[in-house]
């Protein structure tokens, strides 16, 4: 099956998850679809898959220009998806889990049939996997067989992997893609989309990539690692200019880090911004929140270790870990402010809650609830919720999902503030926010910390080359 | 949380919107059941209000609802669902007649001492309950459950044992407690002074500390959002501990009241399922302390007034548990869908409001 993107674009409110994107991919190939976070690479297929109708454009099957996709008419041309998070029951056996949705399964049960069929992918690709067990015994990446299993006995053509290999192991990888190689021969269509070069380079024959919404390019592969990479950040024209007041002089804080059972000693300045940077699904995603709740962390300076009351962190999921959805603004500035008090003086908190209303330029009154603010304000919310005694903060992903105004205005506060502070650790998937606001560089590749320098001391290109791990750093 | 509990908040105000619909639609199911609406209510008004007993009834059961009805809405604002509420009522009755048993039962110290006993006895069970959702991750549904087994079983174990009446063991109850246990009237009313004492002072107590302390809005925050509560450095466990403590010692008075207003002694299920319908009433009242009591009293007028309906209508003794149940029922449905909130601001918008 061919599938053309025709001048696809699809906002949410003011952010264009994609705009005027044409790609064709054409049938019995593994097509990749790269970009960072934030790409719009999900969203373009989630519109092939039916999940999301696109506000413009058309999507081509075979050069048939298919109208109104619903994930009914999805499946029954033969779409299936592969998310991260499989599709399945877990309380049901395998077999069950197997069956539910499958096209064999009629108001009679087939169940021989359905063994059958399962016992024969089983074995053609492979996968091992006992129909007996729950599903929640099973790995993610087991559970991922099971789920590829039921879509290729139900007929999909073209399957959607969308970000699923972080749940396999190195076995099941290769044996998944063995299978999907077999398949684009019998003229299936695979598209997968990933942030992981590797596995691209591995398996996919053409690559298309995104940035911000739009189409970079779409290329034929083998490609350079460290070009595709580049498409991805869109150049580094910049890399000469050095950053200006970087504050590096004297090492004067030492913070001890836990990685792969050993502690490492990073030397810091006090007054530091340092920027924590990787590619989505490596440690930088983890790093600042066990650094806030790891016991063993340590930051010392020359008077020795700094106490961890006065830590703050700002998660980068403001719902889920860092605001109360249900209370108003008032409630969290009462909050955060009253912690050693007993009775709170309201008077005094609705004053101090309007101040940094308007301060933090917060769109919302002191009886807003957080889960009725945008994510900007919410962003601004959980940084007045900092209180002015914090000496270490720590932002993951500061201005993730944010409009240019909220972020600049973000920068702006946390780059004033930051020599108030002892330190202030922020991650991102953005080499451009590390580069420009960062005095100091941790760059994460897997699960460790490959590069930690001054930013005076590193490049752009370095930067990206060591997130990129090395493979790039090899080519290059 | 300032104004949290202020009676004429929007949210009041839907929530008594959605009440009256609610009573409208029961008043349907009424006609359909071939009952004027009108004079049963009029006949549960006349059978609770109207008589100094049964008013004196409707007081103390009033009392003992919104006890409930708090110690749930304590439980829910750290969102938890407190099914152990019964048992916590049954071991605050149990700690009400331990002490009325002993040696200070027949002096004056009797009655605030079992007071005190009531809120220990039931606050412990809350806390117990606490414990086992906290370090022993058992839900607290089950958690609470299973002790509501373990106090009702208790009961029985203490009426047919060691408290057993003189000469035989019966599940009929103990003995009668000294008079002196007895909580008094005021005067010839028959006011029932300390129920109301103890519903009116926890009201007070409960509203204070959710509207003015930190500690409430401590156990607001940790029903919202767990993960931004250990952000802040506090501990989730230990205040969810504090909910179950404060619910269990809230709902052990009830348990005294039961004891020492109404039955005298101990019986087996002297919780009455009153604890359960704290459960309702706190839904209905959307979980507001004020608007508890009020529901409280319009339930407890149909317990008080619903025994009359039979004698003076002729109509079957479980019609006052019908309406009760299809008011909650409805209520509930009113709640899901939003025509109550529609309604609100048809109103809102012919009188000008916004």
């Amino acid at each position: 099956m061919k599938i053309t993107f025709d001048s696809i674009t699809k906002r949410y409110g003011e952010l264009i998850a994609n705009d005027a994107v044409t790609v064709s991919i054409e049938s019995g190939t593994i097509h990749a679809i790269i970009g960072e976070n934030g790409a719009g690479k999900s969203t373009l297929v989630k519109m092939l898959s039916g999940q999301v109708t696109p506000d413009s454009g058309s999507i081509a099957i075979d050069d048939k220009v298919i109208k109104g996709f619903s994930t009914h008419s999805a499946i029954e041309l033969g779409i299936g998806l592969l998310g991260q998070d499989p599709m399945d029951f877990k309380n049901l056996t395998v077999m069950q889990s197997f069956t539910v949705g499958h096209r064999l399964n009629t108001s009679m049960m087939r169940n021989g049939l359905l063994r059958q069929e399962f016992e024969r992918l089983n074995s053609v690709y492979d996968f091992n996997i006992d129909p007996k067990k729950k599903i929640y015994q099973l790995s993610i990446g087991e559970r991922q067989q099971v789920e590829l299993m039921r879509l290729l006995s139900n007929g999909a053509k073209v399957i959607i992997l969308d970000e699923p290999n972080s749940g396999f192991s190195l076995e099941q990888k290769s044996k998944v893609f063995d299978a999907l190689d077999g398949l684009t021969e019998e003229g299936c269509t695979v598209i997968l989309v990933s942030h992981k070069l590797e596995d691209v380079l591995e398996y996919a024959s053409s690559v298309s990539i995104m940035r911000k919404g739009t189409l970079v390019d779409t290329l034929d592969l083998p490609q350079s690692p460290g070009h595709l990479v580049d498409l991805m950040f869109g150049g580094h024209q910049e890399e000469s200019v050095l950053q200006t007041e970087s504050v590096t002089d004297t090492q004067n804080l030492v913070a001890k880090v836990q990685q792969s059972g050993q502690t490492i000693d990073l030397n810091l300045s006090k007054g530091m911004m340092v920027g924590a940077i990787g590619l989505q699904g490596s440690g930088v995603d983890t790093f600042l929140r066990n650094m806030f709740y790891d016991k063993s962390f340590l930051l010392t300076d020359a008077e020795g270790p700094i106490d961890k009351s006065s830590f703050g962190y700002v998660p980068a999921d403001r719902l889920e870990r860092g605001l109360f959805p249900e209370l108003s603004i008032l409630d969290h500035h009462a909050l955060s402010s009253t912690l050693g008090h007993n009775v709170i003086d309201w008077t005094q908190i609705r004053s101090m809650c309007e101040d940094l209303i308007r301060e933090y330029g917060i769109i919302g009154t002191p009886e807003t609830k957080a889960h009725e603010l945008s994510g900007g304000n919410q962003q601004r919310l959980m940084l007045s919720m900092m209180r002015s005694d914090i000496n270490v903060a720590m932002l993951e992903h500061p201005t993730r999902g944010l409009d240019i105004q909220s972020a600049d205005y973000i920068w702006d506060k946390l780059l004033n503030d930051k020599l108030s502070r002892t330190v202030t650790v922020f991650s991102s998937y953005d080499v451009d926010e590390i580069w420009n606001y960062s005095d100091y560089v941790l760059c994460f590749h897997g699960e460790d910390i490959v590069a930690s320098c001054s930013i005076n001391s590193i490049s752009k290109t370095d930067i990206i080359n060591n997130i990129a791990g090395n493979v790039i750093g090899r080519d290059e | 949380m300032a104004g949290m509990n202020r009676f004429y908040s929007k949210d009041s105000l839907e929530n008594l919107m959605a009440f009256g619909l609610a009573l409208f639609c029961t008043s349907i199911l009424l006609v359909l059941l071939g009952v004027s609406p009108w004079s049963t209510f009029i006949a549960i008004l006349e059978g609770s209000v109207l008589g100094l007993d049964s008013l004196s009834r409707v007081f103390v059961i009033t009392s003992i609802m919104s006890l409930s009805a708090f110690a749930l809405i304590v439980t829910f604002s750290c969102n938890m669902w407190n099914i152990g509420v019964e048992g916590q009522m049954m071991l605050g009755a149990i700690g009400a007649v331990f002490v009325a048993r002993s040696f200070i039962g027949d002096t004056l110290l009797s009655i605030p001492f079992m007071i005190i006993a009531a809120m220990c006895f039931g606050g412990i069970f809350g806390l117990i309950c606490g414990l086992l959702k906290t370090k022993g991750s058992v839900h607290e549904i089950f958690a609470g459950l299973g002790l509501d087994f373990v106090a009702a079983g208790l009961i029985v174990y203490l009426v047919i044992g060691p408290w057993k009446k003189e000469g035989i063991a019966s599940t009929s109850g103990t003995d009668i407690i000294p008079e002196m246990s007895w909580f008094p009237h005021l005067f010839d009313f028959k006011f029932p002074i300390i129920p109301i004492l103890l519903f009116g002072s926890m009201y007070l107590i409960l509203r204070f500390i959710y509207a003015k302390t930190s500690l409430g809005l401590k156990l607001k925050s940790v029903g919202s959002n767990t993960n931004a509560f250990s952000r802040l450095g506090l501990s989730p466990d230990m205040y969810i501990l504090f909910g179950f403590l404060i619910a269990g010692a809230v709902v052990g008075l009830a348990g005294a009241i039961q004891v020492g207003s109404i039955y005298h002694k101990l019986v087996p299920y002297i919780s009455g399922g009153y604890g359960f319908l704290g459960i309702l009433i706190a839904l209905v009242s959307g979980r507001k302390l004020s608007i508890a009591i009020v529901v409280s009293a319009f339930f407890a007028c149909l317990v008080v007034g619903g025994s009359t309906l039979q004698i003076k209508l002729g109509l079957h003794a479980s019609l006052p548990g019908i309406i009760q149940a299809s008011i909650v029922l409805f209520w509930l449905m009113i709640k899901a869908s939003s025509v109550h909130i529609k309604l609100i601001n048809a109103v809102s918008k012919s009188y000008g409001h916004s």
